[in-house]
């Protein structure tokens, strides 16, 4: 989810900025998972900004959270497991103060027992002919089910399911055959293609069902690890150790990529953008907004990709270096073509910041955008988004700009002291943003040179996805009344978060190591006028209508989030300003409401609301 | 779907009517951007989106109202001086 990028970091990470005791067990023969639960648990309570209690509601919400990322479509569990587990919701809380998993023990080998019933009731269910005439409704959205009685209905599910798929494919091979001209096909009857789309679905399914198979122990451990973390905070996360496999397969850089992002869609996989200069492109038969269809590996038969998670689909396009994998896609013209790609390098898209000169009307205006504020944490001396800033200003002046505007939309976050630097180029000596960890006072970032490098015109571009780093920017230059920011009200995240290494807090047998790590919220910051951005995010001071402007996203979303609250003003004096701003704000709501462009977007906005929401939640893009 | 489609189209008819913005590199970045022929692919579509986005113009309407707007007169004025 694109939420989960958004973070704020400081350069000179280490581990004395928490400043806690390691976990000591008091138990000899302590579990591996028993130990990790116990020095996460311990690491929250004492390092957390704001850790939770742990309570019955807590252990509920873990419960619950848990079970559903288990069975997301209630497909494997029935009644009778849920009424065994139901005697631990409350008591989770009682668990983790004294360090047992026998919850997650239970579910987790329940799950895996129900996961080979399933096996057989899929490949059961598609054993005879289905009836494809005659009304049935199928609910695919776990949350409006009730979990299955007994077996029966589970198998019953599995059954309708399998109908489904295969009508679903029956319909596509009825498709294929009108468009046809090919004898063999055309003379197929419905009974064959009744077969040949159960066949289709039985092959997916048993991919499916590898992949279930391959869940480890310690993924589904930590998956419960993170249904805690998440009740703790949403941006808490523990991270499994990687298996030595994949971590070796990802340092040697084995595989090797086609060069597209991809993005799922209403259960579809599009391509949503091309990398110039990848293998893709140079091969030039993928298009922006196919639908891939399916995925076939050299002298293999392809694989369907429907329902399929995005994840799955990558690891399957992509491979070793110089091999051939063949993508059947769907045209937005609604034709199919084979498209055979070499994977090979694909560079990634450079995030650094750029700039560009409008030339309007005899004035100047440089336009910079900054995907990211980026820096180097492991490398002192590496590249740094405050030094590039600085120097796109410089190249921006000399080209004799009157006017600056600066793009963070989309903008995740990234380094708070580069976040502090850069707004130093536009304001002299005095304080930016304000920290606050849980036991000190909040603590002013600020400028320390009368040295701002630019004082003219300025703008900045901000949206939904302007996170942490550019709500600080943008909410100091607001206070400042140093710049006008335009755009929708940002992310709202107002916490700083860092990733410790867990080992390093357990002092136990280190042959249970190693653990992984946990990124853990730290503090959390402040505007200069004392207000959070946490929740709220920045209210630009002239709103442009965006087509996702309604939904709900951003830290919002989440109930687990931390609250809004205030603390004191910082001492600054904001800039008395050579222009009235107020007349240069209506006179744009004006053009804004007259715009067509902006019109449409705000007409369409209420209608699609839901349905986008709906997508929202599933969207997610990941480069190949 | 259909709904999206049109919605799309309906978007692109009304941006092709609309003036694009006269936007150009900078001078000292065309060595680097001519390096090779992706990086001139590259850099074409980045200024080719920069040139219809409706927000970026309009945040160039309000830069220029700035440009031109009468400067009031105060004592405390920090952005008097000109760097």
């Amino acid at each position: 989810m694109i939420a989960d990028n958004n973070e704020i970091r400081y350069l000179n990470e280490n581990n004395s900025d928490l400043n806690i005791d390691p976990f000591v067990p008091q138990e000899e023969n302590i579990t591996k998972n028993q130990a990790i639960e116990q020095t996460i648990m311990m690491m929250i309570k004492n390092g957390h900004y704001a850790p939770k209690m742990i309570d019955d509601q807590f252990s509920k919400k873990v419960y619950d959270k848990f079970l559903e990322l288990s069975d997301y479509g209630k497909l494997f569990l029935i009644q009778s497991d849920i009424d065994e587990f139901e005697k631990y919701k409350f008591s989770i809380d009682e668990e983790i103060k004294e360090g047992s998993t026998i919850f997650y023990d239970l579910v987790s080998s329940r799950i895996k027992q129900r996961i080979s019933d399933a096996d057989t009731f899929y490949k059961e269910a598609l054993l005879n002919p289905f009836d494809f005439n005659g009304n049935e409704t199928i609910e695919l959205d776990g949350k409006k089910l009730n979990w299955a009685k007994d077996i029966d209905e589970l198998k019953n599910r599995w059954k309708l399911s399998m109908k489904y798929r295969s009508l679903a494919r029956f319909e596509e091979l009825i498709e294929q055959q009108k468009k046809s001209t090919n004898k063999k096909d055309k003379d197929k009857t419905e009974d064959q293609l009744e077969i040949e789309a159960r066949e289709s679905v039985k092959k997916n399914m048993g991919f499916y069902f590898k992949r279930l198979n391959k869940i480890s122990e310690s993924d589904r451990f930590a998956s419960y690890m993170n249904s805690i973390c998440h009740v703790v905070d949403p941006h808490t996360d523990f991270f499994p150790p990687k298996d030595k496999q994949r971590f070796d397969e990802e340092m040697s850089g084995k595989f090797y990529g086609i060069g597209a992002v991809l993005q799922s869609e209403e259960g579809n996989c599009k391509i949503k953008s091309i990398v110039v200069g990848s293998p893709c492109w140079k091969e030039g038969h993928l298009k922006v907004g196919d639908v891939i269809l399916k995925v076939a590996q050299q002298n293999e038969d392809p694989v369907e990709i429907a329902g399929w998670d995005i994840e799955e689909i990558v690891s399957i396009i992509r491979g070793k270096d110089g091999t051939l994998v063949t993508l059947t896609v769907k045209h937005l013209d609604g034709s199919n073509e084979e498209i055979i790609i070499k994977r090979g390098k694909v560079e990634k898209d450079e995030t650094f910041a750029k700039s560009a000169i409008i030339k309007e009307g005899g004035n100047n205006i440089g336009y910079i955008l900054l995907p990211e504020f980026y820096a180097d944490f492991q490398d002192a001396g590496g590249r740094r988004c405050a030094v590039d800033m600085r120097n796109e200003i410089h190249k921006l002046k000399e080209e004799k700009v009157n006017g600056i505007i600066i793009d963070l939309r989309n903008n995740g976050g990234g380094s708070l002291q580069d976040v502090v630097e850069i707004g130093g180029l536009f304001v002299n000596k005095g304080p930016i943003v304000q920290v606050k960890s849980k036991s000190e006072n909040a603590q002013a970032m600020a400028v320390r040179s009368n040295e701002a490098l630019y004082d003219g015109p300025l703008v900045i571009l901000i949206n939904q996805a302007s996170a942490s780093a550019s709500e600080i920017l943008a909410a100091a230059l607001q206070d400042y009344n140093r710049a006008i920011i335009m755009g929708s009200t940002s992310f709202g995240k107002g916490t700083v978060q860092r990733v410790f290494p867990i080992d390093d807090f357990f002092q136990g047998n280190k042959n249970l190591l190693p653990f992984g790590s946990l990124k853990l919220t730290l503090q959390k910051f402040y505007r200069i006028n004392g207000g959070s951005t946490q929740l709220k995010g920045v209210t630009p001071d002239i709103k442009i209508p965006d087509l996702y402007h309604l939904i709900d996203i951003g830290e919002r979303r989440d109930s687990n989030s931390l609250v809004w609250d205030q603390i004191a003003k910082a001492e600054y004096k904001p800039i008395v300003s050579l222009v009235d701003f107020k007349d240069l704000i209506s006179k744009s709501n004006k053009r804004i409401s007259s715009d067509p462009t902006f019109d449409l977007i705000e007409k369409k906005r209420v209608p699609i609301k839901k349905t986008i929401r709906k997508q929202f939640l599933f969207i997610e893009s990941i480069e190949i | 779907m259909k709904e999206a489609k049109d919605f799309s189209k309906k978007l692109e008819d009304i941006e092709k009517s609309k003036k694009t913005l006269p936007i150009q590199n900078l001078k000292k970045d065309l060595a680097t951007i001519q390096k090779d022929t992706t990086s001139v692919t590259k850099n074409n579509e980045w200024l080719k989106s920069i040139k219809k986005d409706p927000y970026i113009i309009e945040a160039s309407n309000v830069v220029l109202d700035w440009i031109k707007a009468p400067k009031i007169n105060n004592n405390g004025a920090v952005l008097n001086k000109k760097s």
